[in-house]
């Protein structure tokens, strides 16, 4: 058991808080802490400017080959940029749809076309991607999609509609999970397709969320157009290319998020410190509770890493979205109570205070990315071999 | 970074689970005929599980707190009832403070049992309702709840010293002024005692560190226990899962059925990671060890807890009958919560411990 980290691993991590540090102190001061979950609106323009930054001194990307325009860095040291970023209280990413879900898609099933013409402007910060899956009949079962494309003339042209599109507002791209067969069932038909979003047969509409502000939207496509060139895989091949997608993500990210909770959860125990509600045993418990399990949750993430290091099957990594998001929905409750009625108050301009917006939003993490019966029944059958349920 | 036993420690898991597996300890207990435990310890011995944690001087492996935690883990999970966790994971520590090392040579050959007398009254491990003191090198009062009593040949007692400071001392169970009272238990494998000092001749072998530091570890293994008998209840639960058939198929396809089994995997792999931590910190006198622990005992006995009692549930109506050896996982896991500090005391401690003060991001 060495839990420590390797010479070089710390000094990477010096380098990358030196800079940040450097940066959010300096030219990039206004957008410190700002964009992050349910503030995604802010500054949008700003937080473009900060990702090509970013991108020109290489820390977009950092997990890529370097054929791809990555620097092809450890797991280890992806876990520590973004806990850096976190602890630098760095703008919400705008770029990572692309960065983590798009970018290691074409990397592994994109042609060299593709790759030349996408990967560079993900690194780069001038191309924002999102995410076109889910649709008004098809959420947990994915399968269900009915967006239609067909080639005419040349080129795909898509009808039909998603939802839940996060980002799409300040998107460029847009992959697409459609059904090009006609009359194709469930997994068979589909193809996954990339698409503009700037062009007259794309609409999007910000639905307004549980929080009041909008991140993500209805994207209506009537006649839609992209070349037909932008469909990764073969026609047909696109829910193994979609599965893929969803395969990707290393777990790095898990740990900047925590770095949030754990700022959360320092507001709420100063809040029941100052309005003296600590003093109840029973808020001092369940205040307890939350912060063994934060802690365990970053253990539960280490040892996930490690495994993914040694290529192991990992038990651990398949409970960590359950784990997560179930706890900081909790999390979210408890700073209500410890409020107490003064939780309903809003600002004096109307907006919802930061522990409000977190109580609210904190409901979807158990619902998106594999809402939590979705997970539970994923780990019953994949980590404990159980056989399969009823569809 | 490896967050993952070294070759050697796996080596020994191996060892002990084979070691285990022929005893079949589920399978004694719950057997009618009295079985001759002396003979296991003996064989124990021959495999140098006794020394485990002994200086090499002594025939030992001087496996530090990771080492020892793993294979605990083990014998948690196959259910085995000795007095290993006082005797050798505690009581070669503790007794390590004693100038005299018969004892701990005794301890190795497996001519020595040890077991630890500390609570008292209701059992609180707060001990602030500690009442036994220790005057002119004799020790009076009366200990509560003492594992394997009846048969242990020396105890290590908590007591008062002058000004009521906390001490750590070894009295042999041969000693004057020392009365056993045996008690059966819900827990067969697990007898307690009540055991009387009134002017019994003691050995100091400490005071308030050496108390805390082996109450510490104590809780450490126990947990480490507790999560060997976590995975335990799992893996019967999903095997079980798997074969057993209503409405013509496999229980473990149901999603209700499914859903209890991944809540104990996210239970016992967040024990896992508690345990592990506080093994290292313990392993490295890290200072935030005593939170560490503190959170391993929780997350711990209370992944045991639940695991025990969901796979009851996940079994049906077998797990009700004394053959089926679910019911001794549970009796056991009711046992380690509330013996060792149950997941409310730890939280208590670990606020205390600065819990809710400390950044997150050290090193794991
Ligand atoms: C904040 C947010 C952002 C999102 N961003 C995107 C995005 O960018 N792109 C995108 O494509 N999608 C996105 N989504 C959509 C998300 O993936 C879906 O919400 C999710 O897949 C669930 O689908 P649904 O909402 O239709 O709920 P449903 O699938 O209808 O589920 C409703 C309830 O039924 C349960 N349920 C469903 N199936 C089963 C089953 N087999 N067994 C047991 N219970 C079941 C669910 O657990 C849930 O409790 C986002 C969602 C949210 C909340």
């Amino acid at each position: 058991m060495d839990l420590s980290l390797q010479t070089e691993d710390r000094t990477f991590q010096d380098e990358v808080r030196e800079w940040l540090e450097e940066q959010l102190a300096g030219d990039w001061q206004h957008l410190r802490g700002r964009g992050g979950p349910s503030d995604e609106d802010a500054l949008i323009e700003e937080r473009k400017l900060w990702e090509q930054h970013l991108g020109a001194n290489r820390w977009t990307c950092l997990s890529w080959p370097q054929l791809a325009g990555g620097r092809a860095l450890s797991l280890v040291q992806e876990v520590l940029f973004h806990e850096a970023y976190a602890a630098a209280q760095g703008p919400g990413r705008l770029g990572h749809i692309g960065e983590t879900l798009l970018g290691p898609t074409l990397i592994h099933h994109g042609s060299d076309e593709q790759k030349g013409r996408f990967l560079p402007a993900i690194q780069q910060g001038t191309d924002y991607w999102c995410q076109g899956y889910s649709e008004p009949n098809a959420g947990s079962d994915l399968a269900g999609v009915q967006t239609r494309a067909e080639v005419r003339d040349g080129q795909w042209v898509l009808t039909g509609q998603k939802t839940w599109t996060s980002l799409a507002h300040v998107a460029d791209w847009c992959f697409v999970l459609c059904r090009t067969e006609l009359g194709s069932q469930r997994h068979q038909g589909l193809s996954y397709l990339l698409v503009p979003m700037d062009q007259p047969g794309v609409t999007i509409r910000p639905i307004k969320q549980i929080t009041g502000t909008s991140e993500f939207n209805e994207v209506f496509f009537d006649g839609a157009v992209t070349e037909l060139g932008h469909c990764v895989g073969a026609p047909g091949d696109g829910w193994a290319v979609a599965m893929a997608t969803l395969g990707f993500e290393r777990g790095a990210s898990t740990f900047g998020q925590q770095l949030n909770f754990f700022n959360e959860l320092q507001d709420i125990t100063n809040a029941a410190k100052q309005n003296g509600c600590f003093d109840d045993p029973l808020i001092q418990d369940r205040l307890a509770q939350s912060w063994m399990e934060l802690r365990v949750m970053r253990l539960n993430a280490w040892r996930m890493i490690h495994h993914l290091q040694t290529d192991q099957p990992s038990a651990v990594g398949a409970i960590n979205k359950l784990y997560w998001a179930r706890w900081h929905r909790k999390m979210g409750e408890l700073a209500m109570d410890v409020l107490g009625p003064a939780s309903q108050r809003a600002q004096t301009d109307g907006e919802l205070t930061r522990l409000q917006r977190v109580f609210l939003f904190s409901r979807a993490d158990t619902i998106y990315a594999g809402s939590n019966e979705i997970q539970k029944t994923l780990i019953a059958e994949r980590a404990l071999g159980l056989p399969r349920s009823a569809r | 970074m490896r967050f993952e036993f070294n070759e050697l420690q796996l080596e020994l898991r191996q060892v002990v689970g084979a070691f285990l597996d022929g005893l079949n300890p589920t399978h004694t207990l719950l057997s009618p005929e009295k079985t001759d435990e002396t003979k296991a310890w003996a064989q124990a011995a021959e495999l140098g599980l006794l020394g485990l944690n002994a200086p090499e001087a002594v025939g030992g492996l001087a496996g530090g707190p990771v080492t020892v935690a793993a294979l605990l883990e083990v014998m948690g999970n196959r259910h085995w009832s000795s007095p290993y966790l006082s005797t050798v994971a505690i009581g070669l520590d503790a007794l390590s403070f004693s100038p005299d090392q018969r004892w701990v040579e005794a301890i190795v050959k497996g001519d020595l049992q040890v077991t630890l007398a500390v609570l008292e009254g209701r059992g609180s491990l707060a001990l602030t309702d500690l009442e036994s003191t220790v005057r002119g090198g004799q020790i009076f009062g009366r200990k509560n709840f003492v594992l394997h009593g009846g048969a242990a040949d020396l105890f290590l007692v908590v007591a008062r010293e002058a000004g009521g400071h906390l001490g750590l001392f070894a009295v042999e169970a041969s000693a004057v002024g020392l009365t056993v009272c045996g008690e059966a238990a819900m827990d067969p494998g697990r007898p307690l005692a009540t055991i009387t000092f009134e002017g019994t001749p003691c050995q100091r072998l400490g005071g308030g560190d050496a108390v805390e530091r082996i109450l510490n570890r104590a809780q450490l293994y126990s947990a480490a226990e507790s999560l060997g008998g976590a995975q335990a209840c799992l893996d019967l639960a999903v095997s079980y899962a798997k074969d057993r058939h209503q409405f013509g198929r496999p229980i473990g396809s149901f999603q209700a059925i499914q859903h209890h089994c991944a809540e104990m995997l996210l239970q016992v792999e967040s024990a896992r990671s508690a345990v592990y931590a506080a093994a290292h910190a313990a392993e490295h006198e890290r200072e935030e060890t005593a939170m560490q622990i503190a959170m391993a005992q929780a997350t711990a006995s209370e992944a045991f807890f639940f695991c025990a009692g969901t796979c009851i549930q996940v079994l049906g109506g077998i797990a009700i009958t004394w053959e089926h050896p679910v019911h001794l996982f549970f009796k056991r896991a009711q046992g380690s919560r509330t013996l060792w500090g149950d997941p409310s005391f730890q939280r208590r401690r670990f606020i205390a411990l600065g819990g809710l003060d400390r950044p997150l991001a050290e090193a794991p």
